[in-house]
């Protein structure tokens, strides 16, 4: 396992194009993470400004909602992951380097466990950046921190993992399935702009909810602002177990189809 | 079963939609083997090699490499170059090949005696792709050597190169025959495969026309040059000769082919016999090509 990490980090280390769109991902995310509270609050203000009613100020930030608020609004921006894990996959085709990869000894299976290793320490690292700035914001932001008040949510930190997991797992599917870069790309844009989207709208709302891009969302669901509380809108703020199945169960089938495609398929 | 086999193929068949890329195809491969593989472009000579590197999945047949079922650990033991050189266009020469390392098990220290052996210590840190075509060839045939293989796959090494990289890539691969290893090496340059193969294989649009080692191919010779006073009444005669298949003129001498196997000593016996004496009588040594050639025109009719 240690080889195959050691082995795709030479294959990125080096890549630009990699370090390019991580960066662009990591700043994307810091910069919302950063400036979502100020935004937020702006518009709340805004929109009660004609209302006789006294809306409060609150914060994003604070133990124990920043975990679901970060994880959240992070989810939003795993098309970058997506994109990212695409143009790593489609490049061993274009280069032909997963035949090279093959005839010096590595297994098609091997192959594939070292893409997922990918798609996990990339996943991770996502989270990992999640987390860091919650940590500092929180503690900015919270009056008086407790142990209890810090982990308190802290559920939506794996949460958010799986979510970001299970959405690179089908970049991954979608990579081995093309091999062309472009083509992957054009496919996961349109399914995860538009297919999906319109086949939830046509299905009735409980075969929908199975979907796979509306389960990864169902496992973090809105945070509830104060605004929402006043006018009786109430959503999820933990983490049900059975989307938690519903994404581990998609992960493994995605992974499945790929194991299939590779051991049956000429390179 | 050959002593110290490191390879063999059992009736291997791959099909493409309705194109037999390669039909119940058989061969081994005993240690220190150099074997050529010949045939014309889309003869099966890379369907049989990718499938041999578990590139491509045959529909039927199957091989052994060192006498087991193949694995990826069987892999490690065979350096390869198949078609193109394949590399990271964006990772150096060294870096390229320290992956192949990683995935091969193989000691980094290999990859400065690699390099040195191709020629390519100079640009070894240089970005892949601003290599030429040469050197990209002379990258993948180090590639090949690394982990100390005991066998070597080249698919058409001189592909595309300028007769200068011809040579040396020609060079490069007696020498490194000359340390023993097993090579089978796909080509439709026959002067190629005469100048370095020991054994041979002729394919045809995925079919195994003849296997041998060369020497036989060599050696056979089934034309003679004849000559004598009377250029027409020898030719009677001959075509009477239990032993010729055809016999023609060819300017001022005979060209006589051997339905089998007949030496010079037979031929001038005969005639002598006949009360008619010779004044030239020479084998003509057949080239590989010339063999090749014939090979395939029989099999057209």
């Amino acid at each position: 396992m240690i080889r195959l990490l050691k082995i795709d980090f030479r294959k990125y280390f080096y890549n630009r194009s990699f370090w390019v769109l991580f960066l662009i991902y990591v700043l994307l995310n810091l910069l919302v993470f950063t400036g979502a509270e100020k935004f937020v609050n702006e518009i709340v203000q805004n929109a009660g400004s004609s209302t006789p009613l006294e809306i409060p100020g609150f914060s994003l930030y604070s133990f124990p909602l920043v975990w679901h608020n970060l994880s959240y609004l992070g989810g939003f921006f795993k098309i970058v992951l997506a994109l990212i894990v695409i143009i790593f996959i489609t490049n061993e085709f274009s280069y032909k380097t997963i035949r090279q990869n093959i005839m010096n000894g590595m297994g098609r299976e091997q192959f594939l466990f070292s893409k997922v290793i990918f798609v996990f320490v990339l996943s991770f690292a996502a989270t990992l950046l999640m987390f860091v700035t919650g940590l500092f914001l929180g503690y900015a932001h919270t009056n008086e921190v407790s142990f209890a008040l810090f982990i308190q949510k802290i559920g939506f930190i794996p949460a958010y993992f799986l979510e970001l997991f299970t959405f690179s797992s089908l970049a991954l599917l979608v990579g081995f399935l093309l091999r062309k870069t472009g083509l992957s790309i054009a496919l996961l844009a349109l399914y995860y702009y538009a297919f999906e989207p319109i086949l939830s709208y046509r299905l009735p709302e409980n075969i929908a909810a199975y979907l796979p891009l509306k389960s990864m969302g169902n496992l973090i669901d809105v945070p509830n602002s104060s605004l929402m509380k006043m006018f009786g809108v109430n959503f999820r703020e933990f983490v049900s177990m059975p989307d938690v199945y519903l994404c581990s169960l998609y992960s493994m089938v995605f992974i499945g189809i790929v194991y299939l495609i590779l051991r049956n398929k000429d390179l | 079963m050959l002593e110290n086999q490191v390879l063999e193929i059992n009736g291997l068949t791959k099909t493409y939609g309705n194109l037999i890329a390669l039909y119940n195809f058989s061969l081994e491969v005993g240690a220190g083997e150099i074997c050529g593989m010949l045939g014309p472009n889309g003869s099966g000579k890379t369907t049989t090699l990718g499938i041999l590197l578990d590139i491509i999945r045959a529909d039927s047949g199957s091989f052994k490499w060192f006498g087991k079922a193949p694995d990826s650990n069987s892999r490690k033991r065979v350096g390869a170059l198949l078609e193109q050189p394949l590399f990271y266009p964006y990772l150096s020469a060294v870096q390229n090949l320290r992956v192949i390392c990683d995935i091969k098990n193989a000691s980094k220290a290999q990859i400065a005696n690699v390099l040195e052996t191709v020629g390519l210590t100079e640009r070894k840190h240089s970005k892949y792709k601003t290599y030429s075509l040469g050197m990209k060839q002379r990258l993948a045939i180090a590639a090949a050597l690394i982990g100390d293989p005991e066998v070597l796959i080249l698919d058409e090494p001189t592909n595309g190169l300028d007769p200068q990289g011809i040579a040396e890539i020609r060079d490069l691969i007696v020498s490194i025959a000359s340390r023993g290893l097993t090579i089978v090496l796909a080509s439709h340059l026959l002067d190629e495969v005469q100048k370095v193969c020991t054994h041979v294989v002729v394919l045809e649009k995925g079919k195994k026309l003849h296997s041998g080692p060369v020497n036989q191919v060599l050696n056979t010779a089934t034309k003679f040059e004849l000559a004598s006073d009377d250029l027409d009444q020898l030719k009677q005669l001959l075509e009477d000769a239990p032993f010729v298949k055809e016999v023609k003129h060819e300017g001022s001498i005979l060209l006589l082919t051997a339905s089998e196997e007949v030496q010079a000593n037979q031929i001038n016996e005969y005639v002598c016999n006949k009360g008619v004496f010779l004044s030239h009588l020479s084998m003509r040594k057949q080239s590989l090509e010339k063999y090749f050639l014939e090979l395939l025109e029989e099999n057209h009719d």
